[in-house]
């Protein structure tokens, strides 16, 4: 077994019956070969997570991007939604994370998200590249549905949530964020 | 320490503030950037160990005998950390 698996088996241990949720978490929502994306994705926020807290001590602010609440949000919804993202599979999911002490929770109009995107060397994340516009509009939209439930099940775990309105000038964006932190 | 996550659609400007904080906070690093460090000091201390079947296998033991004593994944290390010394 390599570190990477020992951290998977420890991440197990200290959430028991983790593995096993987001295993059933992933499959509900989505077809064998993105749950297996799915899957890689949990195991490489675990692996990062645990190798963290077994290495280091500093006191410091670790900013995550693609963390636990990212990938949970964006595991429900694949190109083509066949289901909507339940309440109660989003809660067991929340069960079995480590929770942050802190969410910068990010949201904007669907019109300004994809102009920032168009700009983008890479556009649209993998798997939506060939989504119609009004298609693409709606997953944005569950994108944000599903986050503000995350958000909200965190919060009732102690985590602070804070809402960012992004569109406003990355300055402010900046400004506000730097006074949470 | 101290987990800030972002989270937010694509397009929201998540990573670009998260960049520009890591600028401009002195004590805000990344989780990659963590992670990558300690991955390669765990893997420059214990040299020579990691290809061990032995050491592996105590690895795992030491990690679930501190987890189930709910003791935190830094003092795992500190007891691994002691036990490659003596070696």
């Amino acid at each position: 077994m390599g570190i990477n698996g020992l951290m998977i088996v420890l991440y197990e241990k200290r959430f028991p019956g983790s593995l096993k949720a987001f295993e059933e978490y992933a499959n509900k929502y989505n077809d064998s070969s993105r749950t297996k994306k799915v899957l890689e994705r949990f195991n490489r926020v675990i692996e990062k997570y645990m190798v963290t807290e077994l290495n280091y001590s500093e006191d410091k602010y670790i900013l995550v991007d693609e963390g636990f609440v990212q990938r949970g949000s964006w595991a429900s919804l694949p190109p083509q939604i066949s289901k909507e993202p339940l309440e109660e599979d989003i809660q067991s999911y929340c069960d079995n994370i480590l929770v942050p002490d802190k969410l910068f929770l990010f949201s904007a109009d669907s019109e300004t998200c994809n102009k920032r995107m168009e700009k983008r060397r890479k556009n649209r994340p993998a798997g939506y590249e060939s989504l119609a516009s009004s298609e693409f509009k709606n997953i944005l939209k569950k994108w944000d549905e599903s986050l503000e439930i995350i958000s909200d099940i965190l919060s009732s775990k102690g985590c602070e949530v804070i809402k960012i309105d992004s569109e406003q000038s990355i300055g402010k964006v900046k400004t506000q964020c730097e006074s949470k932190i | 320490m101290e987990y800030i996550e972002f989270a937010g659609p694509p397009g929201t400007g998540k990573t670009t503030i998260l960049k520009k904080l890591l600028k401009s906070k002195e004590k805000c690093l990344s989780l990659d950037e963590v992670y990558a460090d300690s991955m390669k000091n765990f893997i420059q201390k214990n040299k020579g160990y990691l290809s061990s079947r032995k050491f592996s296998s105590y690895l795992l033991k030491s990690g679930l005998f501190f987890l189930e004593h709910k003791k935190s994944l830094y003092l795992t290390k500190m007891y691994l950390d002691q036990w490659v010394s003596m070696v």
